[in-house]
């Protein structure tokens, strides 16, 4: 009996790792694996790791599987010595597609179109998320939790009082900022301080600008590296950034002395102050935790909303700059394709969802599970915008 | 070319006069790291 116990179990196991390894239909919900380990690297720490951990917690239960994560922002050295070395995780994830994408160029990652259920895939994530995962014809990075830049935070409270309404085309934007200019205070809140990154969140804002200014084509010839910097497409999206910042930085509280020297988590302190300094703001939605983190008493919606930068050029109208959790294969075992299969399930994306500070890219999580009001805004604005591309600093070549 | 836009948008906030010679300064480095492996 006991032998026959052991073979029953062995059969089981064996069905098990097969179920997960043929990439059958329905794959990316089922996976059975029982027992071993998968290695993954990644960057989150702090609240972000215990959030992935909570995205594991029912994986590893109800597959057996343990997870052994490495954080570190030094993703680009690890990966590449431990690929020399023949030593890579069997996972990587990254907060852009650039690294990975190097790691694919050079046939270091696992194909995924044979490990994935593709139908499953397309239907539930947008062709932009397929092509931009996809590289010589084949599936390379797949994308768990996005976030979408080029909201424009604001104050309803002070919008009403001062009757500002929030503008729906770009000359409404430019009007508003003249009204706001006449009564006193400056149109925009603006901080790039950001150590040896600063500029990023001023790219930010020049990236939501230029994709709305020249539309998806040229947009990725221009991280590419095909479309000149001095081309009359591209001077134009920056001379459009300079109608937000005025002449001499004059729509901006404090000029360029302060957008340069104020730490980019700062930046929403002067549009909170009473009377405010500023009255708009330009940032991804984690902005949001430091708003309330320097100021507690703030409400979501009454004290800050955000509108989308409206359209610069309507030809392209409903165009968004947004960023993602990029995730590459390394090693191709059992454990590595069951986890990979979890994490593009709106099952383990919601988990994150839930807990504040992602959207997911999936279309069949549920807007019911984010948390706000809020966050609802952000995801619903993430699903029915017409144009996506993905933050092309993030995918320019690194030099 | 990252760090390049960085600081780039640095300068163009610091001086939107010098947007002609901040693009050509980006053109030069793109000419270096797309030709590089």
């Amino acid at each position: 009996m006991r032998t026959l116990s052991l073979r029953l179990g062995l059969i089981l196991g064996l069905v098990g790792l097969l179920m997960t390894a043929c990439g059958a239909p329905g794959a990316t919900t089922t996976t059975t694996v029982h027992g071993g380990t998968v290695t993954v690297l990644g960057v989150w720490s702090g609240s972000e790791l215990d959030s992935f951990n909570a995205v594991l917690q029912p994986f590893e239960t109800r597959t057996g599987i343990t997870v052994q994560f490495e954080a570190s922002r030094d993703q680009d050295a690890i990966l590449t010595t431990r690929v020399a070395a023949g030593s890579p995780p069997d996972l990587a994830a990254a907060p852009s597609p650039a690294l990975l994408t190097r790691f694919a160029n050079q046939k270091k990652v696992v194909p995924l179109e044979n490990i994935l259920d593709m139908t499953q895939l397309r239907s539930d994530y947008d062709k932009g998320w397929i092509d931009l995962g996809t590289i010589g014809g084949h599936l390379v990075q797949v994308f768990s939790w996005a976030a979408l830049k080029g909201l424009i935070w604001y104050s309803p409270g002070v919008f009403a009082a001062k009757q500002y309404t929030v503008p729906k085309t770009w000359a409404d934007l430019l009007a508003l900022q003249a009204k706001i200019k006449s009564d006193g205070t400056t149109p925009w809140c603006m901080a790039v301080e950001s150590g040896a990154a600063s500029g990023w969140a001023g790219s930010d804002f020049h990236k939501e600008i230029a994709l709305s200014t020249v539309g998806p084509a040229i947009y990725d010839k221009w991280w590419q590296g095909t479309q000149p910097w001095s081309s009359t497409e591209i001077k134009q999206t920056w001379t459009t950034f300079g109608q937000i910042l005025g002449p001499g930085d004059s729509n901006v509280y404090g000029g360029a002395n302060k957008i340069i020297n104020t730490n980019f988590g700062d930046v929403g302190t002067p549009m909170f102050q009473n009377p405010p300094k500023c009255n708009m703001l330009n940032q991804a939605s984690f902005i949001t935790d430091f708003f309330v983190k320097a100021n507690p008493n703030l409400k979501a919606g009454t004290d800050f909303a955000f509108f989308p930068l409206p359209d610069v050029n309507t030809q392209y109208a409903g165009a968004h700059v947004g960023a993602a959790d990029a995730w590459s294969m390394f090693k191709d075992t059992p454990q590595s394709r069951a986890l990979l299969k979890y994490l593009v399930t709106p099952e383990a994306q919601a988990i994150w969802v839930k807990r504040g500070g992602k959207l997911s890219p999936n279309k069949r999580t549920n807007l019911s599970d984010y948390p706000d009001d809020l966050s609802r805004s952000i995801a619903q604005l993430l699903t029915t915008t017409k144009i996506f591309k993905y933050d092309a600093g993030d995918l320019m070549r690194a030099t | 070319m990252k760090n390049a836009y960085w600081q780039a948008i640095l300068s163009f906030i610091q001086d939107q006069t010098k947007l002609d010679s901040i693009l050509a300064n980006l053109d030069k480095v793109r000419a270096t790291a797309y030709t590089s492996s």
